[in-house]
């Protein structure tokens, strides 16, 4: 705003990078320190972190946010999310992410707190974005059971024909518990050609790799 | 060897096409060397900057080019003999084996590659990418098995294990409320206050991820503002449309006040059609009239046209008839004297042709000849183009034998493998053979020795008891000493021997290898260099001494 004109081609590229950020963001921020008070706003960042960084974990609820203003509060906690898995996601450093948040005008106090909380946590941040993969699910474990029907729903007897229940998932990184992701019944026939693609594939695999 | 030859040609060849294929690697030039090596050297490793020639004049550029691809071949892992000598004497023995060697080494893609596009030294991104995929692919390949528990944990990430244990779900219904509070409604207001699921409610299901949400939101925020931006601009150009319906109204209203004129003016309109319709049915019923009185007219023409040279006729024979006595006479003078006529004209008529006849039958002779001396000629025209085609085809069958000979078919080839494989076996069982041999002839000799050492032992002490009291004894005791002595000596002669005749083979191995590099032509060539050198040192010397004379008499 009161920016000297020499730097204009500094404000140039602070242009290009805070339109990274949507407004309801920069909304959401601007509540910090104003109409979210301090230790409220400090209260706010933490549980947001928190919540950010163990997804699953059960963390006791804190009630006292959404006490007064609890739409302007539940903006402000997307705010802050998306804040730092972007400053996350483009590799800001503290000092970086301060700028960003000066460029916004916002509350020096919840700046200061921001950049505080994201410069200590940065670590695990970035951990916890790095374990984010495609939206295709990784299949990491293979059970299977050989089943033959004594009777089904549309016969009174058996076909007495074996086939293959395969059960294709992966393993909860954080509970370990396994998820199912594809579930079929095929007979020895079709395993054959899957399992013939299969190493097709890794034929491919090792073909690409001879230099 | 000739045909390893051809082989390292042709590969040659294909890497540089300004490489002229020689018969054999001797006759290759210092400058044909240069290029060959470093045109292999630059598809190996294509990040090495090499010089692509050799230059022609000094000799101290020519060294230096000559050691820099040295340099460049050690670098890539050849584990020859390799200097500048290499390149500037080059011998057929040493090319030949580094040629293999680097042929050995060229990447394999490069045939797939050269067909198509035309080859570029530097790589592009997409060459330098699927290197790289290419590159972590077998290095992938490489790495044991882990299970999923333990891929994250500690440096398993750079044995290419992938750690990427959540999924990128986004919940792309997030319910946040939005950046300008005015737009809401109550209701709205008091949902979000009381009621709406914070962030961590709406993402805490097991389908979705908080961060891929939150950046999901983002994105569609931001570019949902071009969105926005456009149904604006609808909005605004559909508003001057909306005044427009006001003014509509009014003129239906005053439409019902002034019923009576229209109803006045559609009663008028409808009066008009219809006359306009009974005016057109009957101009329909004119035009059918007017088509029938015409066919009637053409009917009638015909028949007059029909009649009228009868009607001639009828009149003649009439005015004939008038006179009939005179009229024939007339009639048959006439005819007499048309008769004459006709004599005449068939006789003037005979007159012409006759000549006329005459030449076409000689025009008619000679244009058959012609035709025939033609065919004639195309005949002999063939023929000759048959001679020379079959010429063609005889001398297109020898080079297709010499080809398919000079080619060395593939089977010839994996026979003479078989060959080579078969005496290298016999090779190895003799000398398998030779060194069992060896072995036996050993222990057999340990075993002489062993026993010969006891008896001596044996035979000493007693000779050295008696000798004791015996003069013979003694005399005979020192005589056994001497004889160990001597046979010591013997035995070790003949080890020595065996050594020697060991030392002269490997010898007469390394003489033969140095024949094979012709020293003396290399020796040669250097000493002309060695000289060229003198005389380019003895030049700069005079060009020195020149310049300071110049210099002390300024």
């Amino acid at each position: 705003m009161d920016a000297s004109p020499g730097s204009s081609s500094a404000l140039n590229t602070d242009d290009e990078q805070t339109a990274l950020i949507s407004p309801t963001v920069v909304a959401g921020l601007k509540n910090l320190g104003a109409i979210i008070s301090l230790p409220l706003t400090k209260l706010l960042i933490a549980n947001s972190l928190k919540l950010t960084l163990h997804p699953d974990a059960t963390i006791a609820p804190v009630p006292e946010l959404y006490a007064k203003n609890a739409a302007c509060a539940k903006q402000s906690e997307y705010a802050v999310v998306t804040l730092f898995a972007l400053g996350t996601k483009h590799g800001w450093d503290g000092l970086q992410l301060r700028q960003q948040l000066e460029q916004l005008n916002l509350d020096t106090a919840a700046v200061d707190e921001l950049s505080r909380v994201y410069e200590d946590s940065r670590k695990d941040l970035i951990l916890r974005q790095l374990q984010i993969g495609h939206s295709f699910p990784h299949i990491t474990d293979i059970q299977w059971r050989i089943v033959c029907d004594v009777k089904s729903s549309t016969s009174d007897c058996s076909t007495g024909a074996a086939c293959f229940h395969i059960n294709l998932g992966h393993f909860r990184q954080s509970s370990g518990e396994r998820v199912t992701i594809v579930e079929f019944v095929c007979n020895a026939e079709e395993l054959q050609s899957l399992i013939n693609r299969l190493k097709e594939i890794e034929r491919h695999c090792q073909q690409m790799a001879v230099v | 060897m000739d045909e390893v030859d051809k082989i390292i040609m042709h590969q040659l060849h294909q890497v540089d096409a300004a490489i002229e294929p020689t018969d054999e690697l001797s006759d290759f030039t210092p400058e044909q060397v240069v290029r060959a090596v470093s045109g292999c050297l630059a598809e190996i490793r294509p990040d090495l900057q090499l010089p692509r020639s050799l230059p022609g004049g000094a000799m101290a550029q020519r060294f230096g080019v000559a050691s820099s691809l040295a340099q460049g071949c050690k670098d890539s892992g050849y584990r020859g003999d390799i200097g500048y000598q290499t390149f500037l004497y080059p011998n057929a023995v040493e090319l030949r084996r580094l040629l293999m060697f680097l042929i050995e080494q060229l990447p394999r893609e490069r045939q797939g590659t050269e067909d198509g596009s035309s080859k570029s030294q530097t790589l592009s991104h997409r060459q330098l990418l699927e290197r790289k995929i290419r590159k972590e692919l077998a290095q992938q390949l490489k790495t044991p098995w882990v299970p999923q528990f333990a891929r994250s944990v500690g440096n398993r990430k750079l044995l290419g294990c992938s750690s990427l244990g959540i999924e990128f779900l986004p919940n792309i219904n997030l319910n946040i409320p939005s950046a300008n509070p005015e737009e809401r409604s109550k209701e709205q207001q008091q949902y979000l206050d009381q009621q709406a699921p914070n962030l961590f409610q709406q993402t805490s299901s097991t389908s979705t991820d908080l961060v891929a949400s939150v950046l999901h939101k983002n994105e569609l925020d931001r570019w949902g503002q071009i969105l926005p931006d456009s149904t604006l601009i609808f909005v605004s150009s559909e508003d001057p449309v909306t005044p427009l319906i006001p003014t509509v109204q009014p003129t239906a209203s005053a439409g019902e006040e002034e019923a009576s004129p229209i109803q006045e003016l559609s009663d008028k309109v409808q009066e008009l059609r219809v006359q306009c319709e009974t005016l057109l049915a009957e101009r329909k019923a004119h035009a059918v009239a007017i088509a029938a009185l015409k066919q009637r007219e053409t009917k009638a023409s015909e028949e007059i046209s029909r009649i009228q040279p009868t009607l001639k006729l009828h009149e003649r024979t009439s005015l004939v008839l008038a006179d009939s006595e005179e009229n024939l006479a007339k009639l048959e003078a006439l005819l007499e004297s048309t008769q004459s006529k006709r004599l005449t004209l068939t006789q003037q008529w005979q007159d012409y042709r006759k000549p006329l006849l005459e030449s076409l039958e000689k025009l008619k002779t000679a244009k058959e000849a012609q035709e025939v001396q033609s065919i004639r000629n195309s005949i002999e025209q063939l023929e000759q183009e048959l001679l020379a085609k079959t010429q063609q085809h005889n001398e297109l069958n020898a080079t297709l034998c010499s080809a398919s000979q000079s080619l060395a078919p593939r089977k010839e080839y994996t026979r003479r493998i078989h060959e080579f494989i078969g005496n290298i076996r016999k090779q190895r069982a003799d000398i398998y053979k030779v060194l069992d041999d060896t072995r036996q002839l050993q222990k057999q000799l340990n075993v002489v020795g062993a026993q010969l050492q006891r008896q001596f032992n044996y035979t000493d002490d007693l000779l050295f008891q008696s000798a004791k009291h015996d003069l013979h004894a003694k005399r005979a005791y020192k005589l056994l000493a001497q004889l160990h002595a001597n046979c010591n000596e013997l035995v070790d002669c003949v080890s020595l021997t065996g050594n020697v005749t060991k030392q002269i083979r490997e010898l007469e191995v390394q003489i033969d290898g140095e024949k094979l590099k012709n020293v003396l032509t290399s020796l040669q060539q250097i000493t002309g260099d060695i000289q060229k050198f003198e005389q380019h040192i003895q030049e700069l010397q005079e060009q020195i001494r020149a310049v300071e004379q110049t210099n002390a008499r300024s």
